[in-house]
């Protein structure tokens, strides 16, 4: 008689794991980097623009990463649940380009540092309940659209945006209700009362595929993630502004998973490891 | 995979599951094959050989607990009582359930049966029916005939693109016009859900059977006990053979497992129990026997990504339950009653928790309630 290891749990696992879903959503991104110094590139040869414009978004994802990095690893020394260094890469790599993408070429060197540092305090603090993408752009007050670009880079940006929600899709790596039920509610909003929702044009795909279905900060019932997309679409419509909308959503979910679904008023008591 | 059947049915001594305590046995008495030897509430525990009772002896069960069981050594012989092979039973429907229910074929009563099905579907981790299918389809689908004609309702084979792609059962399936195939693309999960998905029905109002039960059913039909053999699919870690085991055999005797850094699991991969040794005696509910390396994947915080409550056949919420786990809240029974713990929230948890046993915890806790 032979005596064996007792373990409990399933003994198969999926392939399917945080890392590759961060990792495809990295390369997605990517793809988006290489497009902006793209068109960066074409642009400086038309003297619309110069050198700098290249490689900004590089220097900005370089300082996101150190920033990121740095303030995270502080943190689980702090908390002592210590974690190796691709764990945290792998974690933070998807926001730091997100944010990258999405500051404008002309921001001052200081506000990249504070967004940063709010953005992964946030993420920190809320354990990812507020999407730590809106608030330091809130506060600074920046809603420009992501780039300035023409009608043929446009359609190629716009494209890359639904070849990857169709991609993100079919991988089931995106929480697809809420931008699909949030872009039918503004249509239809901007319909009824006449809106002009053009504004939204060239920052929207981009918000609709990275930052509006963020996992965390959104239910994972999908009625929920319905009544999500269509309240943070009106809150659009009210505010006029996309950050402000999904800031106020998140907060109205937080609040109601505390009450209603964990029972607890304080988040911070949360047995949730982060 | 490897297509051939291991053959171990000589085993020297079988060893027969005892529920009664009180009950005495005589030491060398004679046993034929098929002869009831021990009885558990409603159904009947058969010799699966003909031989001599050398004792009582404790050994594992697929519940991971040790219990007693009656010793019987093989003389070889297979012999069985005169009667039986002489006096053919003719059954009707309602003998012939109550015959599979006491012969522990099956393990729930049908009442008003509306359909017959057999399932045979391959999934992760079932996929012995080809196999078996290929070694013994004629044997199998005359059984299903004559269980149709005593029964008399609709009868359907259920299978999917691999049973498909082999063309077994188009070689045979015509000489019986009364046996429907039925293909699905549903993954096998539970007998319920599939029951529920395909017909529209509930399974007390069907008889689903698998293919180790219709071998078993032919056997019934012809000895008036059921098969004391099965095929099961003994997996270590990439090979992987199909033995046609005598019942009662133990585990140690049929196979030298290495011990290092394995587990020994029983049953799916996903539903399935690690057991404390190989000391295991093979009884009518194994399927599949799996040897792993004890390698499991490190659980990461939740991303709330939701595919837990995707899967979930019964749509209920695993990661909530456990977040109500995680913080003492209370859970409504009602959800958790429903699970039937199947694994697949944990199978596909991207952030590798477990979180079936956070829903058994929670159950747990309930019971202790109550």
């Amino acid at each position: 008689m032979k005596k064996f290891n007792i373990r409990k749990g399933i003994f198969l696992k999926s392939k399917d794991t945080i890392y590759k879903r961060n990792y495809t959503l990295t390369f997605i991104l990517f793809l988006f980097l290489l497009l902006r110094t793209f068109i960066s590139i074409y642009l400086s040869l038309n003297n619309k623009g110069n050198l700098y414009t290249i490689f900004y978004p590089l220097i900005y994802i370089i300082i996101s990463i150190i920033i990121f990095y740095n303030i995270e690893n502080i943190y689980y020394n702090l908390i002592k649940n210590k974690k190796t260094s691709s764990y945290i890469f792998n974690n933070i790599i998807n926001y730091c380009l997100i944010i990258s993408l999405l500051l404008p070429e002309d921001i001052l060197i200081y506000k990249i540092l504070i967004i940063n540092i709010i953005s992964v305090i946030i993420k920190i603090l809320t354990k990812n309940y507020l999407n730590p993408i809106v608030i330091p752009f809130i506060i600074l007050n920046i809603n420009t659209p992501i780039w300035n670009i023409t009608n043929t880079f446009y359609i190629i940006y716009l494209s890359l945006c639904i070849l990857s929600f169709i991609y993100l899709i079919l991988k089931k790596y995106i929480k697809y209700k809420i931008p699909i039920t949030y872009l039918i509610t503004l249509i239809l909003l901007g319909i009824i009362i006449n809106l002009d929702i053009t504004n939204y044009l060239n920052i929207l795909p981009f918000i609709l595929l990275f930052i509006l279905p963020h996992n965390e900060s959104t239910s994972v019932k999908h009625n929920m993630q319905i009544i999500y997309g269509i309240f943070a679409s009106i809150i659009t419509i009210l505010t006029n502004n996309i950050f402000i909308a999904i800031l106020i959503a998140n907060i109205v979910y937080l609040i109601y998973i505390l009450i209603f679904e964990i029972k607890t008023t304080n988040l911070f008591n949360l047995k949730i490891e982060y | 995979m490897n297509n051939n059947v291991i053959k171990y049915l000589k085993p020297k001594y079988v060893y027969i599951p005892l529920f009664n305590s009180k009950e005495k046995y005589q030491i060398n008495k004679y046993i034929y094959k098929g002869q009831v030897v021990a009885v558990k509430k409603e159904y009947n525990i058969y010799s699966p050989v003909s031989g001599y009772i050398k004792g009582i002896e404790k050994h594992l069960n697929t519940d991971n607990k040790i219990i007693r069981y009656l010793k019987i050594e093989n003389d070889y012989k297979e012999k069985i009582e005169k009667y039986k092979v002489l006096n053919n039973i003719y059954y009707n429907k309602e003998s012939f359930i109550n015959t599979i229910v006491k012969s522990k074929i099956i393990d729930y009563k049908p009442v008003d049966i509306k359909i017959l099905v057999i399932n045979l579907l391959t999934n992760i981790d079932i996929n012995n029916n080809i196999i078996i299918l290929k070694e013994k389809c004629s044997k199998i689908l005359e059984t299903i005939d004559n269980i149709n004609t005593m029964l008399n309702i609709p009868t359907y084979i259920l299978i999917n693109d691999k049973v498909n792609n082999t063309n077994i059962l188009n070689k045979y399936i015509k000489s019986y016009p009364n046996i429907k195939v039925k293909m699905t693309n549903i993954k096998y999960i539970n007998d319920d859900i599939l029951v529920n998905n395909i017909f529209n029905l509930n399974k007390k109002n069907t008889l689903l059977l698998n293919i180790n039960q219709i071998i078993s059913i032919d056997n019934l039909l012809k000895y008036n006990f059921p098969s004391m053999e099965k095929i099961i699919t003994i997996k270590d870690n990439n090979k992987e053979l199909l033995v046609n085991i005598k019942i009662g055999s133990l585990l140690s005797e049929v196979l030298d497992i290495k011990t290092n850094n394995n587990l020994l699991v029983v049953g799916s991969l996903l539903r399935g129990k690690s057991l404390q040794s190989d000391d295991l005696v093979i009884d009518q509910n194994i399927e599949s026997i799996y040897i792993i390396k004890n390698k499991y994947a490190k659980e990461n915080p939740c991303i709330r990504c939701g595919k837990c409550i995707s899967v979930c056949p019964y749509g209920i919420s695993p990661i909530e339950v456990r977040n109500k786990v995680l913080n003492n809240k209370k859970i409504s029974s009602s959800n958790i009653d429903k699970c039937i713990e199947c694994g697949l929230c944990s199978y596909h948890c991207p952030s590798k928790i477990e979180l079936v046993e956070y829903i058994k915890k929670a159950k747990e806790k309930e019971y202790e309630k109550v």
